[in-house]
């Protein structure tokens, strides 16, 4: 319980696969509580003995089955069943004498729906639960209309209005909540692509300066540090250290492979082409998944002494007000792209300034929109000409 | 620590906070909008009902009242100033404002439909997902529910049997509160954790390209032509505003960029004493200095956007960022990959210059990336850095047998 309620607490650093998962079991638990609260009032309901026998066994079927798919790493078929069981729940509910209690559950059904933040499923379960809702009411109204000072009919379309409108509301928050999640997963994604692409760039300026490319394998410091350490390190866990030495052997033996050829290889055993899989996005000097730590790590300390830098912006023109600015920034980025290095050339080296055709045709660019507006555009392309005698 | 006192990160965290802030706030006033559209479209229903049950003009007077000065008091902060503070005044005030008119609903029209109203009010301010909000929303919530049900049961027909029936009220409503405050602590932590995922990356943009900029200098030498630059863009403003028929304002901007170079910072306003603040914070972006410039930045990123490609399929998948606590690795994997991301930090590899251990545990422990370590290997090296610098030292002077 305790592992519970910690996961909730940090709920932020869990996987979505991990997040329905302990949705799963928090369900579970709310089903357990509420089934026990409600299936034992049956006997004292006026209703059939097969719908007494029934609804209890049904009820634990699918409870146990929901279980077993959560055990069994089906976590989506185990959230429908729990669903499925809710839904059972209020119908049964619903059939019983307590009208009112009924429409209640109706509630804690599209809530439970709600808690897995799944838009499809909302749609749906939730759609034909408020359906259902709304059609029961239409049903029951004289008994549910209680004490008070509105006639039935009224009191009908509040308690309509109410399930309809809690359901649109939350499917308002649905929308809401995927468009902005989509705009905002594609601006992390973007980011993610321009380090990656910062990175291929850095890794490109070292390989034309240092040739060290292979030096991994005949570097007998490093090979006796990564020994060293790693020993170190696996003996908390292990006193031989037999293996984490055979696995240290073979990361260095990968650096002078051709993976792709190795990988299909049908001599090796599939323990070996595991390690292949893991090792190979930690290779020294590769664009891959150690060169992102790495860099992650080391440009912590970059930037520690600026005050300069204050905000991140992509747009130019948004940073000016004024017009005649606006204009000189875009000089300086004509003149920025014209007499920087910032491509690589034919043989993968960081030497390469733009064209001015390249320059006009990245302007010109619907990507480039994101850091110049349409009218610095078309003030360059009235222009062009003053842009390449002056600037080039 | 800077000059200004910041702490090695200041800077860095004051830009990702800021950031965050600044996505929080076009969420905020996204839902602000739809929150507001809602609640005047509520306007008609409620008065609708009072006109049925005969309410006389005074009270339907109150109630259009009560819902014009919510949606009021909603305009004025979302027009008088971008700030996120004035939203957040307004959605507290629009919090409280829907339940006050539910409340009254409920008093002037005694009857169980009129409780289900609440389940709608808390769904309105579920919208805005916020901390504060759903935790005001939920108490207000079982608190007003529960009122209801222990001080005028005969409104749901509570006959008989009177405290087993209000138990069972009371824990439905409580069943309704727990799930929906789990489900939207839930949302909320992972939307905060997102926001700052967003704005960390923009940060760790802005530090690889400052580190891209160090060692491109480090091969080239530093090789921006200020002179040329400016001879240049003079040439070009002249041309252009003779084109455009106007005065060449652009040259006394020129001049103004030149004199910055050999200026303090502190004496910058003496160049020109014509030139407003928002004036010269405009012209110091335009400045010529690669580093610590932020237009170059900017400018270095627009100039890769041409090698960017981004599948749409792509946005709606789970993309794990690499990480040093992967599920898919072996331990014995984790345990190399910390070796190894050890020992280039210690060694002067790509192009970047080596770190002492202390400098290493400083950078593992004062940012966020300690997050990306396994908390087993990150314990062990924490509790045991010595060994690790003295195995590091040892091996690098040939002193290691194996």
């Amino acid at each position: 319980m305790r592992e519970l309620f910690y996961k909730i607490k940090n709920s932020e650093l869990l996987s979505q696969a991990e997040v329905l998962r302990l949705k799963v079991t928090v369900v579970l638990i709310f089903l357990f509580i509420f089934g026990l609260l409600t299936i034992p009032t049956s006997i004292f309901e006026k209703l059939s003995i097969n719908i007494i026998v029934f609804v209890p066994l049904s009820f634990l079927l699918l409870y146990v089955f929901t279980l077993l798919f959560l055990i069994g790493n089906k976590v989506r078929l185990a959230m429908h069943l729990s669903i499925y069981n809710f839904i059972g729940l209020t119908v049964y509910y619903v059939g019983g004498s307590s009208e009112l209690y009924g429409y209640l559950v109706i509630f804690i059904t599209l809530t439970i729906i709600i808690f897995y933040q799944d838009i499809y499923t909302y749609l749906i379960y939730g759609g034909i639960v408020t359906l259902y809702g709304i059609y029961y009411l239409s049903l029951n109204m004289d008994v549910m209309s209680g004490m008070g000072i509105i006639n039935s009919s009224v009191s009908l379309s509040i308690y309509q209005f109410s399930l309809a409108g809690f359901y649109i509301v939350f499917l308002i928050h649905f929308i809401l909540a995927e468009s902005f999640y989509e705009s905002l997963n594609k601006e992390n994604l973007i980011s993610e692509k321009y380090i990656q692409r910062y990175t291929d760039i850095i890794l490109k300026l070292d390989a034309e300066i240092e040739d060290n490319q292979n030096e991994v394998y005949n570097d007998t410091q490093l090979e006796n540090a990564l020994k060293g350490i790693s020993k170190f390190i696996y003996s908390f866990w292990e006193d031989d250290s037999s293996k984490i030495e055979e696995v240290v052997e073979f990361y260095q033996f990968l650096h002078t492979q051709d993976i792709a050829k190795i990988r299909n290889s049908n001599v090796l055993t599939g323990t070996t082409k595991q390690y292949i899989q893991e090792l190979e996005k930690y290779l020294l000097y590769k664009n891959n998944h150690l060169a992102y730590l790495y860099f992650k790590l080391v440009s912590n300390k970059q930037l520690y002494e600026s005050s300069q830098i204050n905000k991140y912006y992509d747009n130019i023109s948004d940073v000016f007000i004024s017009q005649s600015n606006k204009i000189f920034a875009l000089a300086i980025t004509y003149l920025f792209f014209a007499q920087e290095k910032t491509q690589l050339d034919k043989w993968g080296r960081f030497n390469e300034r733009l064209m001015h055709e390249e320059i006009t045709e990245l302007i010109k660019s619907k990507r480039f929109r994101k850091f110049v507006n349409f009218e610095e555009v078309n003030f360059y392309l009235n222009n062009i000409d003053l842009f390449e005698r002056y600037l080039r | 620590m800077d000059r200004n006192g910041h702490t090695l990160q200041g800077h860095s965290q004051k830009r990702i906070n800021d950031y965050s802030e600044k996505i929080e706030l076009s969420h905020l006033k996204r839902k602000t909008l739809y929150v507001n559209a809602i609640l005047t479209l509520f306007i008609f229903p409620v008065l609708y009902l009072l006109n049925l049950i005969g309410a006389s003009l005074g009270l339907i007077f109150i109630y259009s009242a009560m819902f014009l000065f919510v949606i009021i008091v909603n305009i004025a902060f979302y027009t008088y100033k971008d700030h996120f503070n004035n939203l957040k005044i307004s959605m507290y005030i629009t919090i409280l404002g829907i339940y006050i008119i539910i409340t009254s609903l409920m008093i002037d029209i005694v009857a169980p439909s009129i409780f289900t109203l609440l389940f709608f009010a808390y769904a309105l301010v579920y919208l805005y997902q916020d901390k504060q909000a759903a935790i005001l929303n939920n108490l207000l919530l079982f608190a007003l529910g529960s009122m209801l049900i222990l001080f005028y049961p005969e409104s749901f027909n509570i006959t008989t049997n009177q405290t087993g029936n209000i138990i069972y009220l009371i824990t439905f409503l409580a069943i309704f509160v727990i799930l929906l405050m789990l489900s939207s602590s839930v949302i909320i932590n992972r939307r905060i954790h997102f926001y700052r995922k967003v704005a960390q990356i923009k940060e760790e943009e802005l530090k690889t390209i400052d580190l891209l900029f160090d060692l491109q200098k480090k091969r080239d030498g530093n090789q921006l032509d200020d002179e040329k630059y400016y001879k240049q863009l003079s040439q070009f403003t002249e041309a252009l505003s003779k084109r455009i028929g106007i005065d060449n304002v652009f040259e006394e901007k020129i001049d103004f960029l030149k004199a910055l170079k050999s200026e303090r910072k502190n004496k910058i306003r003496s160049i020109n004493q014509s030139y407003s603040e928002t004036d010269i914070n405009e012209l110091l972006q335009l400045a010529l200095d690669k580093k610590h410039n932020q237009i170059s930045y900017t400018l270095f990123k627009a100039s890769q956007s041409n090698h960017i490609e981004i599948e749409s399929s792509e946005v709606y998948s789970e993309k794990k960022s690499p990480s040093m606590r992967s599920i898919g690795d072996s331990r014995e994997t984790k345990v190399v990959l910390f070796a190894i991301l050890y020992i280039l930090a210690r060694t002067d590899r790509y192009l970047v210059e080596s770190m002492s251990n202390e400098k290493f545990m400083k950078l593992l422990t004062e940012s966020d990336f300690h997050q990306l370590i396994e908390p087993k290997i990150l314990k062990i090296y924490l509790e045991n850095y010595e060994v690790f610098d003295k195995i590091f030292s040892e091996a690098f002077e040939d002193k290691v047998t194996l």
